[in-house]
């Protein structure tokens, strides 16, 4: 690789044949190598990477007491086998039919939509075939797909839904599968005897997938794939800049613009990589002087951002300056720092502290980008929000330390009250986990003090959650009067 | 409600059977508005989707030969706002014409007979018509507001033509006069043929062409025999 | 090239994001946005997270706009349209029209004692506190645009912000691309037989999320009590080819049961019906959602014909069980109707204006297929129904494509 120069992108994933990314890649100007995981550190980052998934494809068969073989196939392996059939001679008797099994085991996709869409166009055009899909839901959203069921059906494909009863499959002597079902719409039994009967194919993660993201620290989405699907990913990023999930063959979600996707990639690689140099303005530095070697941050980063060397360092370029470090750290030697607008060196950012709190105050504390612009609407909306409520935002709920937190009850606040975002809307995945335990542990420091614990709430919202925000504040402050 | 029995063999269906541009009933995503939208969905087992379904499925014997076919009553409601554009009522009609005439179910087909043969579905004579409009116009009269009112049967160069629904002379005579209060009210200038003046055409529920078009020609004659000028047809 | 500039029809998601990420590269935009408020549709949405976020992506408005407008290299000039466009070589040139600018945006803090005053109801709040100005005037309705001499909001503003005598701008600009993020028309289910502008508890799923941000919880609109029970029409103008609507909405799916969950979560009580004919995939954990969902809630798999008042004024539906094989009724506090997404109001006049191609669904066409002409792009929903993170995906596909006309990448 070094002989070859810089890379700008590293190709992880054993599913790039075909599938065309390396090629678009190298075709807009980027320097590109393929390697699977192994041998891939953030620290050594010479570019970014895209992690292409394939997944597995399944039929899953025996979800619906389907046996293969003997012209019971996957969609895929039909595709496969199209080429070769041959067109049916009208004078030999009724055409064969062909039977497509659409999402009646398991959740179908637009793309075996348009798979299935496609061959039966080839079948009943030049094969003289008669086609019949038989379909839990039909997934129809991505673009144009409706039509091209309307056009399907005009050429004579039969399209029978099943809402809550299934198909059955017997064979006969010949070992010739029959489908048996009770269609919905005329309430009438019927039996077919298909030439083929044609399986939908479920995509999952496989365990190359879910390893991949495992050893890359990069967290999937509930299906298994990267990204997460925490919206502040759009699709697209992880929690580890630099390393982008793409899935050409079939997006979960009907989505089939692998384009779009790609531009979208470049982009960002272009972005992080525009200068040689590229860091971001603001980071978290540790001070060697003061660090222990506990590896606290290294454990807590949500961003793979700690590099273990000959001393804890933070790669500048894996860092989002959530702050979790920063709280985290038992021996205080981590500060967030910031370069000013003209590149000049970095500067701490201060933390938050407490000015003109007068003693009975409810102070609050809240994300950025959740609590206070949630803070801003609930204003804006005149939805209530209390005048005396002293608002203390950080960028990232991660930051708020429980020092902070005693510093407000120091000071004599009534109550203090955490708001963040939602659990699995954290930019930083789990600053608002951070923050609650941190309200949790300051609950039972009260406690063991013989104050009343109640006084340190923890709540979550979004930022457009205005009336919310005024209503969680108002409530507790209520409380906290009663008292 | 008559329910599925035999299962059916798709291979022996010939879906072609209605094919037509007329009907696109190929285009039916089974949505079911049509099925929600009809008022006599569910009774002896009719519903309109059911209906486009089976005629999709190719099952055209059953269909014609079923009973519940008969029981939609042609008001359009399904394909008023069927999102595929079928025509489900012509696709109705057309099924119902399938059927050899003389089991087209009874009182239809008798009506339809009656209608080509003397111009009415009741076989109501012209004297017996008239003495009943009359009868029924006597006791308008009596009540307040109404003295003087008379049916104008066969009144030449009227505005207005008016049909009549056979069971208005039939079972249902009370309903003659909400329409001849508002001719009163209006002061119209109105006219009912004595003959051939039925204003049901059974033809268009059999599916019989022919009889839906006879009877149209007949009304026409009427409008030219009396010069009115325009036609009310209430079904 | 000295400066390059670009010129963004459209503050949506798709818009304010392709301008975004152009930032990023220090290329200035100016987004022409025609309503007197920036963010789109997705600006009024509200949250519908239970005990975690469920990724319906609503809140990545409020973060898309408030990083737009906060963007140094980015100019959001609101009630405005592109008037004229021409090309000779190199940049275009384009004229852009902004109405009268009655509010300040730099002095306007938003105190909403205008609204407060206004006889006419013309003085609107923005959706968003990020929205510059935060307030604006609705000149068709105010009385002093139509010739009187009122004076109440100027008299009670304390800054001094309103104004009536600042006339109409022509802005010349010089952009070297252009990228069209109009976005789409939410369907009006006036014509279809479920009572909607008849019946005030018939309302759409867009009126829905606005009600949710701005009070918070759910009301019938006719007395303002809270309703036991509901039900969601979905497909409601989309999948109907009578309409020249033959395509999925794509994002009514998602939307109907993730705010029935909401609304559960705010009221566990709440009985909840939804009327589907097929249900699209949303949410990367789709399959095992939907299995949950049947269960919390009732999915009935008809689509009804028709909704009617009732004696004790409920909303009753009629539809066909499909179940059963009979026809059925529902008698509902508050039917929602979940209306699909269909071409922009002016796309036909704006997507000409630039050159770009129409599909048959009066869609942009995408890609190679649309043959953009060099220099313009077209990202989000003007090229069919998507959601939030798809129309933001799309925004940056656009910049991509963008920088790479402008020959920056
Ligand atoms: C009821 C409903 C619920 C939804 N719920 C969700 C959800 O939960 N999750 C989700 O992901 N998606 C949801 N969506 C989809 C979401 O609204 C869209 O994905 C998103 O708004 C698309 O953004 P856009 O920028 O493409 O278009 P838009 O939001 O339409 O923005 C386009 C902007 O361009 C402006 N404009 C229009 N014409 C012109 C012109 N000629 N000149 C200048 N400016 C112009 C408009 O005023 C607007 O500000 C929902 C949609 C609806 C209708
Ligand atoms: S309304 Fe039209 S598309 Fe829907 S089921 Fe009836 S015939 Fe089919
Ligand atoms: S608005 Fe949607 S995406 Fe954002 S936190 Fe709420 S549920 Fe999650």
């Amino acid at each position: 690789m070094k002989s070859e120069g810089r890379i700008d992108i590293l190709i992880i994933g054993d599913a790039t044949t075909g599938s065309g990314v390396s090629e678009t890649l190298i075709g807009k100007g980027f320097r590109v190598a393929r390697a699977d995981v192994e041998g891939y550190s953030h620290r050594s980052r010479v570019g970014g990477a895209i992690v292409v998934q394939a997944g597995e494809r399944g039929p899953e068969f025996e979800a619906l007491g389907l046996e293969p073989g003997n012209r019971v196939v996957a969609l895929s392996d039909f595709l496969e086998a199209l080429p070769d059939i041959q067109p049916f001679d009208k004078s030999g008797g009724p055409a064969p039919l062909v039977v497509f099994l659409l999402g009646l085991a398991g959740e179908s996709s637009c793309r075996a939509t348009r798979d299935a869409l496609a061959a039966s166009s080839v079948l009943l055009d030049d094969l003289g075939r008669r086609v019949a899909m038989l379909y839990g839901n039909l997934k129809v959203s991505a673009a144009g797909l409706e039509a091209e069921v309307r056009e399907a059906r005009r050429k004579g494909a039969l399209l029978l839904r099943f809402s809550s009863a299934r198909p059955t499959f017997v064979r006969n002597g010949e070992g010739r599968p029959a489908v048996e079902c009770l269609d919905e719409a005329s309430r009438r039994r019927l039996i077919l005897h298909p030439d083929w009967i044609v399986k939908d194919e479920i995509l999952r993660a496989g365990p190359g997938d879910l390893e991949r993201a495992a050893r890359l620290g990069a967290e999937p989405g509930p299906d298994g794939f990267l990204p997460s699907d925490n919206v502040y990913r759009f699709g697209l990023e992880t929690n580890r800049r630099g390393i982008l999930g793409i899935i050409p063959d079939a997006d979960p979600l009907g989505r089939d613009t692998l384009e779009d996707d790609l531009a979208a990639a470049m982009l960002e690689m272009r972005a992080l990589d525009r200068f040689d140099s590229w860091a971001p303005d603001r980071v978290a530095v540790i001070d060697p002087g003061l660090c222990a070697r506990c590896l606290t941050c290294h454990r807590s980063c949500p961003h793979g951002a700690v590099a273990v060397g000959e001393r804890i360092e933070i790669v500048p370029q894996a860092c989002f300056a959530c702050g979790i470090c920063e709280a985290a750290c038992p021996a205080k030697a981590i500060t967030l720092r910031e370069r000013d607008p003209e590149k000049g060196p970095l500067e701490a950012v201060p933390r938050p502290v407490l000015l003109d709190i007068r003693p009975g105050d409810l102070v609050t504390f809240g994300c950025r980008r959740s609590a206070e612009r949630a803070r801003a609407l609930c204003g804006h909306l005149g939805a209530g929000r209390p005048a005396d409520l002293v608002f203390v935002p950080v960028d990232c709920a991660g930051r708020i330390s429980r020092e902070m937190l005693m510093d407000a009850f120091l000071q004599d606040a009534s109550g203090v009250l955490v708001l963040t975002c939602h659990p699995g809307n954290c930019h930083a995945e789990k600053g608002n986990l951070q923050a609650r335990s941190r309200v949790g542990e300051v609950r039972r420091f009260l406690e063991e003090a013989g104050l009343n614990p109640e006084r340190v709430r923890f709540n979550t919202l979004a930022a457009n959650m205005g009336v919310e925000f005024g209503r969680m504040v108002r409530e507790f402050k209520a409380e906290l009067d009663q008292r | 409600m008559e329910e599925p029995t035999a299962t059916i063999s798709l291979e022996e269906l010939d879906p072609d059977g209605f094919q037509s541009p007329d009907f696109l009933q190929d285009a039916c995503m089974t949505c079911g508005y049509c099925a929600s939208a009809c008022p006599v969905s569910g009774v002896d087992g009719f519903d309109p989707r059911k209906l486009v379904r089976m005629v999709n499925l190719g099952l055209e014997r059953e269909v014609v030969d079923a009973r519940w076919p008969w029981i939609c009553t042609m008001c359009g409601r399904c394909e008023a706002e069927c999102p595929m554009r079928i025509s489900i009522s012509r696709l109705v009609r057309e099924v119902r014409s399938r059927r050899d005439r003389d089991r087209v179910p009874g009182i239809l087909h008798k009506g339809v007979e009656a209608a080509m043969e003397t111009g009415n579905n009741l076989r109501l004579p012209k004297d017996d018509f008239v003495f009943i409009l009359e009868d029924v116009a006597e006791e308008l009269a009596e009540e307040p507001g109404f003295s003087g009112f008379r049916v104008p049967v066969d009144k030449e160069d009227a505005n207005l033509l008016v049909t009549v629904h056979n069971k208005l002379v039939n079972t249902q005579t009370e309903d003659l006069v909400h329409w001849w209060k508002i001719f009163h009210a209006a002061q119209e200038d109105w006219t009912v043929p004595s003959e051939n003046w039925e204003g049901c055409n059974w033809g268009m529920f059999t599916g019989d062409d022919e009889a839906v078009r006879r009877m149209s020609d007949r009304i026409a004659e009427q409008m030219d025999r009396l010069r009115a000028k325009n036609l009310l047809w209430p079904e | 090239m000295a400066e390059p500039n670009v010129l963004i029809i459209g503050g949506g998601m798709a818009g304010l994001t392709a301008a975004l990420e152009l930032a990023r590269f220090e290329v200035r935009s100016n987004v022409v946005e025609s309503s007197p408020f920036a963010g789109g549709q997705a600006i009024g949405f509200s949250c519908k997270a239970t005990s975690a976020c469920v990724r319906c992506g609503a809140c990545l408005a409020e973060d898309r706009l408030q990083s737009a407008v906060e963007s140094p290299e980015i100019r959001i000039l609101p009630s405005s349209r592109l008037l004229e466009l021409s090309r000779s070589n190199g940049p275009f040139s384009a004229v852009v029209l902004r109405s009268p600018r009655v509010v300040d945006p730099d002095l306007c803090t938003g105190c909403g004692r205008c609204v407060d005053v206004c006889p006419e109801e013309a003085v609107r709040r923005a959706p968003s506190p990020y929205n510059r100005p935060p307030l604006a005037v609705d000149l068709d309705r105010c009385a002093r645009f139509a010739g009187g001499d009122c004076t109440a909001c100027v008299d009670a503003c304390p800054e001094s912000a309103l104004a009536f005598d600042r006339g109409e701008e022509r802005l010349a600009l010089e952009p070297h691309a252009l990228i069209l993020a109009s976005g789409f028309h939410v369907f009006d289910p006036r014509e279809k037989p479920y009572g909607y502008g008849e019946m005030e508890d018939v309302i759409t799923n867009l009126e829905l999320e606005r009600m949710l941000r701005e009070k918070g919880g759910l009301v019938r609109p006719s007395d303002g009590s809270p309703p036991g029970r509901i039900a969601f029409i979905q497909c409601v103008g989309s999948r109907d080819e009578r309409l020249g609507h033959l395509w999925c909405s794509r994002v009514c799916c998602g939307s109907a049961p993730r705010t029935a969950r909401r609304l559960r979560f705010l009221e566990p009580e709440l009985d909840v019906t939804v009327f589907y004919i097929d249900i699209q995939t949303f949410g990367r954990d789709f399959e095992s959602a939907w299995n949950e969902l049947r269960r919390e809630f009732r999915f009935i798999r008809a689509v009804p014909a028709d909704a009617v008042p009732t004696e004790n004024r409920r909303v009753r539906l009629s539809y066909f069980d499909p179940e059963t094989g009979s026809p059925d009724s529902l008698d509902v506090d508050l039917l929602v109707l979940s209306v699909g997404i269909t071409p922009g109001r002016d796309l036909a006049g704006t997507s000409a204006l630039l050159g770009l191609r129409r599909g048959a669904d009066g869609f942009v066409e995408a890609g190679d297929s649309g043959n953009p002409p060099a220099g313009v792009t077209a990202p989000g929903t003007v090229l069919g129904p998507m959601g939030i993170l798809d129309a933001v995906k799309s925004g940056k596909a656009s910049a991509w494509r963008t920088l790479e006309n402008l020959g920056m990448v």
